[in-house]
């Protein structure tokens, strides 16, 4: 009886919650990911992959260089005509490019808020020193910050998301642009103070935002809001640092050798990988094949050049960088074709009429293949030379620059223009005029705006900055069919149809379109 | 302790040794009317073979001890067993066996009378379906239980059903819960019919909500077979064979119909095919040449019986079967043991121990490119299997690039072996009588293993394989469940009768899978499908989980006057698969009954003996929402991954991509019924009626959150509610008419009604893709898995129809001609498009209904059995292709197709443009699914024990018997029998993708009874 007695009274001494808590197998859960210096570093790259993801990089250009008068879409009929309502600022809120731009820059800012809160739960003992602890959540930080930014640049009011969403319940509304930008130089503020100098990192982490990048980005939203004392006072930091300098040699700048060169400040990084070839999951540059002259090479013939871009060099004379930055039909035939030439040049040599006929004839028709080539020009900052192609179409190893030295420059030269300090403004212009071999301004007022406006142009063109100058400075209606209130992209119709209210579509976008 | 237990197993085997003084004793066996019954068994309880039959007026004499117990046993009558007490003249009055009122149902943690059972609880009485030739324990109840709906999800050897009682409760999981003697299993395929005594199928939450968390789509509770105390020994020797014969209705085209189509189409394309290849003459019945006659056989051989003491079931089966479609088999062997001791007056302990392996070879299915059955009927008749059969030379397709399903089936070597253990072993005391406590210990455990070798081949570029590979698969499951109740039963006063049950139980489970394969085994030799022999591509993956509940529970049973009844079931779980918060969910439920018949106002009506109402309210839930659904995980995809340093070299990246609900729980049905039991005409006519409505809140929708959470997938979320309705009536009526001649009729209907009710803020989901699309969406307002897209009228007769009609080719109908099909514009704005998909079809029946009817005559018996389903529609997605104006084959339809001669026909004229899109997922291919089908026809003869006797033996029956004999249906495809495309794509319910069909099936079989 009284085993009996013992048995019954067995289960309690077993009941205890313990036995209702399973661990995940084969997975890890957020939870007790966070246990290591590595994994926190892992956590922390993971933020860093959206910026090379191919959509991402696709809205940079889009946004940046083809909606403004630098270039045109191009590409096959199909292509170019699919782009057209943009072109035309007719886009519509159920088009994939506008809700490519707005998940991808959402996703990476999840992935930077889960960075940060998870490595800021972690014991300090768990690093090899508690700076690597801030650095992580600094750059983190910094990502979540630039995420923003591509976002108020393109859309202008958004969501601020300032921490990982967990509940189906929360509701965040759009801010108004100030306020972005506000959270955006709060933000970079505080990242800067635990971000090294580029110096500071080891070769192996070549690549990592710096505290130069993140002042190099407190210069440029300062600037976007005007904030012109705010934006002289950081991009000096950057100067100051001594952390940077102008290549001498303008297209070097954009060389494979030039990569995380002097004058790199924030790049995104790609490699030629025989064995990757997913366009979500590899990490080459997408953005090369778009670019590249189409059906003469594997490219698309996307996103060419325009004769207003030209004719701006021809402008101011400016020789070096109209160089390095235009790649025209016939530089484009020289180098692709180069094999066609030598076989020319040798039938000329030999005198044969008939050879050189041939000759002529098969080079003739390789140039016919060259198609859909709208401008005469291609972007030769994202171009890369048939030796160094990669075979893998979307994997070539040219990294992407978003900001350099002498962007930082240019907005040192604006806010020292803007407050009372033109000597300055015109000495750190002139640095960077003088690399393209121009001379010395000695303009100001206006006159010394104007002049560092067209410098923005002709030395940022190609790399993503002109339209959203030409709507900061207040001059995009001289592109066809823009308007003020279409200055920014709509937000994506999937937004507006899966939250309830608190998401409102941009003005311009709410009429009867 | 031990010599207890030896002692009772030599009493097992020696049977019982003390003799006493043996006496001659005569009498009569009659009826209740007095009529004398010729060829009663007579014979001693203690000693079977004691025994006689009663001549042709109902005498008997017999040679017996004084202190005998006789026992009088009659087919179709209540057996009788009397104690001899030196009595030499026994007279016996035998009555009529109908419903047996006190039978004892399982209920869950315990039994109940059938006259106090106040839920929904259907009982099927095993012993006359086990002789049925099924592979699947689940398709011997087809049809047999009102409210439980089953579909063969495939005809295959060892094939899965869908099993849903009362209807179909969620989007997600809807298998019901089944308790094998007590323990939870996940299914029940791997026991043996002959094994089974009964099952229970509890419908409603008043019954089910003793299995809380899990009881909401229904409970399938399986009683196996025990021993009796102071029963001999008694082995039994079943036996059947059998074969198989395809069932197959698909009406094809032979080659020189394909050709001519062909050519029709030809005149239309903008690029002809090329016919001067092949041979419109030659002409392959693709679906005969992948086809076989197949066996099908079982051997089951059972000794049970008892001492004082002990008592024992022992078991031990093979069942086999052979696909009627060539390369599919299954196998499997049972072995049973079941035995109980009484160590004393008070304590009782026991185990149960099954056993089972099987093997099963399995074809290419639920894929509509390139499943064996789906390609075998719509590659073009006209290609030869062979080009060298001699030489092993296949030909292919030479207009599409569908493999050759023959090759197909040679090449595939997928089989699967099964190893299933399911043990239990508890004990019982009694304090009291009326008070005991039980605790009981099960481990389920399987471990299923998995082999495949494609070997390196060509047929033709579409069907190649240059490198071969060698796959493995393991996937184990121990799952242990540790009971403890206690029961007390009492009756207080004279009217008042209580029964209490509470109980504590503690399960936990573990399972792990590994995949693995490798390429590139030099020699293709069967002895090298080994991984040490393969050369390279090593590929591996694998993962584990585990899961654990706690529960407390009881059940309060009362009773007064016996006319009164109240159930409270009550069941609170804690389970490892929800959040700290909600760990913990209990369920209740509460229903009453009115014995109506005590009352004595119903004295007077002699013609019902029994009526009772019943009603049942009670809310359960639904954990089969994986193990961990609310555990946010890592992910480390190669899209995470970035470039750091000058070299090529990158860091892994690792995140959270997929949001998770911190607040998920069970998804919770709240059922309500109402019931009616009636035994009337002295007991020959049994009727129950129910009705019910079940609300399945809380259900698991995938819910869309907004882009700017940052992930790429949203959380399942308990945002949805379905509502099941419907009504269950079953009766039947037993007649004896003679003394020879008695006869059964019985039937059983259940009507269906599903909604959903809500996705929360989820979009319409889309399920049941095929070739063409997708043909099922579930939403609010409709049913599960509704058919969803174009409705068709006919074809336009001439130009005045085309201009007149609503523009269906974008902006205007320029492209039409006469005889192109013609799409409804239902929403009415002129123009047809996406917005004019609307519901097409259901594939939830009305109702779905059994028929069953025996009649005994003499020695023979004689049952059939049909059963039906109504009113649902099924997707015939093989006419997609079998209409289509391509290279496939063909449906003989199409010869009727339009043309300015033939104007009288729905088919469409030969398009080979087809500018019309006309195959796209329209009402064209939804059809009626309804059927009824002679399901089992039976014939037995029972050799008259006189003869049996003089060989030893008790018992022997001889039957044959035929399954799916005859079936009456509009559908065009294989076979009616569409369940889902496999056993977890829940919302493709009667979609045709080429469905493995079912069998005729003819058998012979003996039963013996030593």
């Amino acid at each position: 009886m009284k085993y009996i007695i013992i048995v019954m009274l067995l289960p309690l001494v077993f009941s205890c919650e313990d036995f209702l808590e399973k661990e995940k197998l084969g997975e890890e859960t957020f939870d007790v990911y966070y246990n290591s210096e590595e994994k926190a570093i892992h956590s922390v790259t993971a933020a860093y992959s959206d910026v090379k993801d191919y959509r991402f990089g696709w809205t940079l250009w889009a946004f940046g260089e083809t909606l403004s008068d630098n270039a045109v879409y191009s590409g096959s009929d199909g292509d170019n005509a699919g782009f057209e309502l943009l072109k035309n600022f007719n886009g519509t809120p159920d088009m994939h490019y506008v809700t490519n731009k707005w998940r991808l820059c959402y996703r990476g800012i999840n992935k930077a808020s889960q960075a940060i809160e998870g490595i800021s739960k972690m014991d300090d003992n768990l690093f090899s020193s508690v700076e690597v602890k801030h650095r992580l959540i600094a750059e983190a930080r910094f990502l979540r910050a630039f995420f923003h930014y591509e976002l108020v640049r393109a859309f202008g009011r958004i969501p601020i998301v300032d921490h990982w969403v967990q509940s189906v319940n929360e509701k965040i509304g759009q801010s108004e642009i100030g306020e972005v930008y506000g959270f955006i130089i709060d933000e970079l503020e505080i990242a800067a103070i635990d971000l090294p100098l580029k110096s500071e990192y080891s070769t192996d982490n070549l690549g990592r935002v710096t505290k130069g990048t993140a002042h190099a980005y407190l210069a440029k939203a300062n600037m976007y809001m005007e904030n012109w004392g705010a934006a002289r006072d950081w991009a000096l930091e950057v100067i100051e640092s001594e952390e940077y300098g102008l290549d001498p040699d303008f297209g070097h700048v954009f060389s494979f050798d030039g990569e995380h060169g002097i004058e790199s400040v924030f790049e995104i990084s790609f490699h030629d990988s025989e064995t990757e070839s997913s366009a979500f999951s590899n990490n080459g540059n997408f953005q090369t094949l778009f670019m590249l002259p189409r059906n003469i090479t594997y490219g698309y013939g996307i996103n060419q050049p325009t004769q207003d871009l030209f004719e701006a060099f021809e402008a101011e004379g400016d020789v070096v960088r109209r160089d390095a930055t235009l790649l025209t039909t016939e530089e484009v035939f020289e180098i692709e074709l180069a094999d066609f030439y030598v076989a020319l040049e040798a039938a000329e040599e030999s005198g044969d009429a008939e050879a050189i006929a041939a000759a002529e004839a098969a080079l003739e028709e390789e140039k016919n293949k060259l198609t859909f080539n709208r401008t005469g020009f291609y972007n030769e900052k994202m171009y890369v030379s048939p030796e160094n192609r990669s075979s893998q179409i979307r994997n070539n190893g040219n990294n992407i620059r978003l900001m350099r030295y002498a962007e930082v420059l240019l907005i040192y030269a604006e806010a020292c223009a803007h407050t009372n300090a033109e000597g300055e403004a015109r000495e750190k212009l002139n640095w960077v005029r003088d690399r393209a071999g121009l001379e010395d301004v000695t303009a100001s007022g206006q006159d010394l705006l104007e002049s560092i406006y067209t410098e923005r142009r002709l030395e940022l063109a190609g790399e993503n900055d002109r339209y959203h100058d030409l709507v900061r400075l207040e001059r995009a209606d001289k592109l066809p069919g823009w308007s003020e209130s279409r200055k920014y992209w709509p937000v994506p119709q999937a937004e507006i149809d899966v939250t309830t209210g608190e998401i409102e579509q941009n003005e311009g976008y709410t009429g009867s379109n | 302790m031990r010599k207890v237990l030896f002692s009772a197993f030599l009493a097992m085997f020696f049977g019982q040794l003390i003799l006493a003084q043996e006496i001659n004793i005569s009498g009569v066996v009659s009826d209740t009317q007095g009529v004398p019954i010729p060829g009663v068994n007579v014979y001693t309880k203690s000693d079977m073979s004691v025994g006689t039959i009663t001549d042709m007026q109902g005498s008997y004499e017999i040679r017996a001890e004084g202190d005998a117990i006789l026992v009088f046993q009659f087919v179709g009558m209540k057996t009788i067993e009397t104690p001899v007490d030196n009595r030499t003249s026994i007279n016996v009055v035998m009555e009529d066996e109908f419903v047996n009122l006190d039978e004892v149902v399982a209920v869950g943690y315990g039994v109940q009378r059938k006259s106090d059972v106040t839920g929904s609880v259907a009982s099927v009485d095993f012993s006359k379906l086990e002789d049925q030739p099924v592979s699947n324990l689940d398709q011997a109840l087809q049809g047999r239980v009102a409210g439980v709906q089953i579909v063969s999800n495939s005809g295959a050897p060892g094939g899965s059903l869908a099993v849903r009682v009362r209807g179909i409760g969620t989007i997600n999981n809807s298998d019901p819960l089944y308790v094998v003697d007590g323990i939870p299993v996940p299914n029940i395929d791997f026991l043996n019919a002959n094994d089974i005594k009964s099952i229970e199928v509890l419908k409603d939450a008043s019954a089910s909500a003793i299995y809380g968390s899990r009881g909401a789509n229904g409970v399938v509770l399986v009683t196996t077979k025990k021993g009796e105390l102071n029963q001999e020994a008694r082995v039994t020797f079943d036996a059947y064979y059998g074969t198989q014969q395809v069932i197959n209705n698909w009406e094809t085209t032979s080659g020189s119909q394909w050709y001519s189509i062909q050519e029709q189409l030809n005149a239309t394309r903008t690029s002809p095919l090329d016919l001067s290849g092949v041979d419109r003459n030659q002409n392959t019945d693709w679906f005969d040449e992948i086809t076989q006659v197949a066996p099908i056989y079982d051997m089951n051989l059972n000794v049970s019986g008892g001492s004082e003491k002990l008592t024992y079931s022992l078991s031990v089966g093979g069942f086999g079967q052979e696909g009627t479609v060539k390369g599919s088999e299954f196998q499997r062997r049972t072995l049973k043991l079941n035995s109980d001791y009484k160590v004393s007056e008070k304590f009782t302990i026991g185990s149960n121990i099954n056993v089972q392996t099987s093997e099963q070879e399995s074809i290419l299915e639920g894929s509509y490119h390139t499943g064996v059955i789906n390609t075998a009927i719509k590659i073009e008749p006209l290609i030869p299997v062979w080009i060298d059969e001699a030489a092993g030379v296949y030909d292919y397709s030479r207009f599409t690039d569908y493999p050759n399903p023959v090759a197909q089936i040679e090449y595939e070597n997928s089989r699967d072996e099964k190893l299933n253990l399911l043990g239990n072993i508890f004990a019982q005391f009694e304090f009291v009588p009326g008070l005991t406590f039980k605790t009981s210990y099960s481990q389920n455990s399987y471990r299923n293993d998995s082999y495949d070798f494609e070997p390196v081949y060509f047929v033709n570029v579409n069907q190649q394989n240059v490198e071969n590979e060698v796959s493995r698969g393991y996937n184990k499951g121990d799952y242990w469940t540790w009971e403890n109740v206690l029961n007390f039963q009492n009756t207080l006063g004279e009217k008042h009768s209580v029964g209490v049950m509470v109980g504590y139980t503690m399960e936990e489970g573990s399972y792990e899978w590994i995949d693995a394969s490798k390429k590139n085994i030099p020699n293709e030799d069967e002895a090298l499908w080994y991984f040490d022999a393969a050369a390279d591509g090593d590929n591996v993956s694998g993962s584990a989980s585990e899961v654990g509940l706690v529960s407390g529970l009881g059940r309060l049973n009362y009773s007064y006057d016996n006319k009164y009844l109240a159930t409270v079931n009550f069941r609170a779980d804690g389970s490892s698969r929800f959040p700290d918060g909600n760990k913990w969910g209990s369920f209740p439920s509460v229903a009453l009954g009115w014995k109506v018949s005590e009352e004595n106002f119903m004295n007077n009506i002699d013609w019902i003996s029994s009526l009772k109402l019943r009603a049942g309210w009670g809310q359960i839930g639904n954990n089969n929402i994986g193990y961990y659904p609310y555990q946010t995980t890592m992910s480390g995809n190669a899209q995470y991954r970035y470039l750091f340093g000058p070299g090529e070299s990158f860091d892994q990246g690792y995140a959270v991509v997929n949001m998770r609900d911190q607040n998920i729980k069970w998804e919770t049905v709240e059922s309500f019924n109402i019931g009616v039991d009636a035994l009337m005409l002295d007991g020959r006519l049994e009727a129950t009626l129910d009705w019910y409505q079940k609300d399945t809140k809380d259900m698991l929708v995938s819910v869309p959150i907004p882009i700017y959470y940052g992930y790429e997938g949203g959380p399942v979320a308990n945002v949805g509610s379905v509502r099941n309705s419907g009504l269950e009536l079953s009766a039947n009526y037993r007649e004896r008419l003679s003394k020879d001649f008695q006869f059964n009729v019985g039937f059983n209907l259940s009507t269906y009604t599903n909604e959903v009710l809500s996705l929360g803020t989820g979009q319409p989901i889309t399920g049941g893709a095929y070739y063409g699309g997708s043909a099922t969406r579930t939403e609010e307002g409709e049913p599960i898995g509704y058919f969803y897209g174009y409705k068709t009228d006919g074809v336009f007769q001439n130009q005045n129809e085309i201009d007149n009609h609503a523009a269906q080719m974008g902006s205007d109908n320029a492209g039409l001609e006469p005889g192109d099909l013609k799409f409804v514009d239902t929403n009415g704005d002129d123009v047809i498009n996406d917005e004019d998909r609307t519901k097409i079809g259901n594939p939830i029946p009305d109702f779905t209904y059994g028929i069953n009817a025996g009649l005994t005559f003499k020695g023979l018996q004689f049952d059939v059995f049909f059963q039906g389903s109504q009113g649902n529609e099924i997707f015939n997605a093989m006419k997609t292709h079998l209409y289509a104006f391509d290279e496939t084959n063909k449906h003989i339809d199409m010869l009727n197709s339009w043309t300015p001669q033939n104007t009288n026909t729905d088919m469409p004229r030969l398009s080979g443009s087809d500018d019309n899109n006309t195959n796209r997922t329209s009402d064209r291919f939804v059809e009626d699914g309804s059927y009824i089908r002679l399901k089992n026809m039976t014939l037995g003869y029972n050799i008259p024990r006189r003869f049996t006797q003089k060989v030893g033996i008790d018992a022997l029956k001889i039957y044959l018997s035929g399954q799916n004999l005859w079936t009456k249906t509009d559908y065009s495809g294989a076979d009616p029998e569409i369940g889902q495309i496999s056993s977890t794509n829940y919302l493709s319910r009667g979609v045709d993708i080429g469905t493995y069909p079912q069998a005729q099936i003819y058998t012979i079989g003996v039963k013996i009874q030593f």
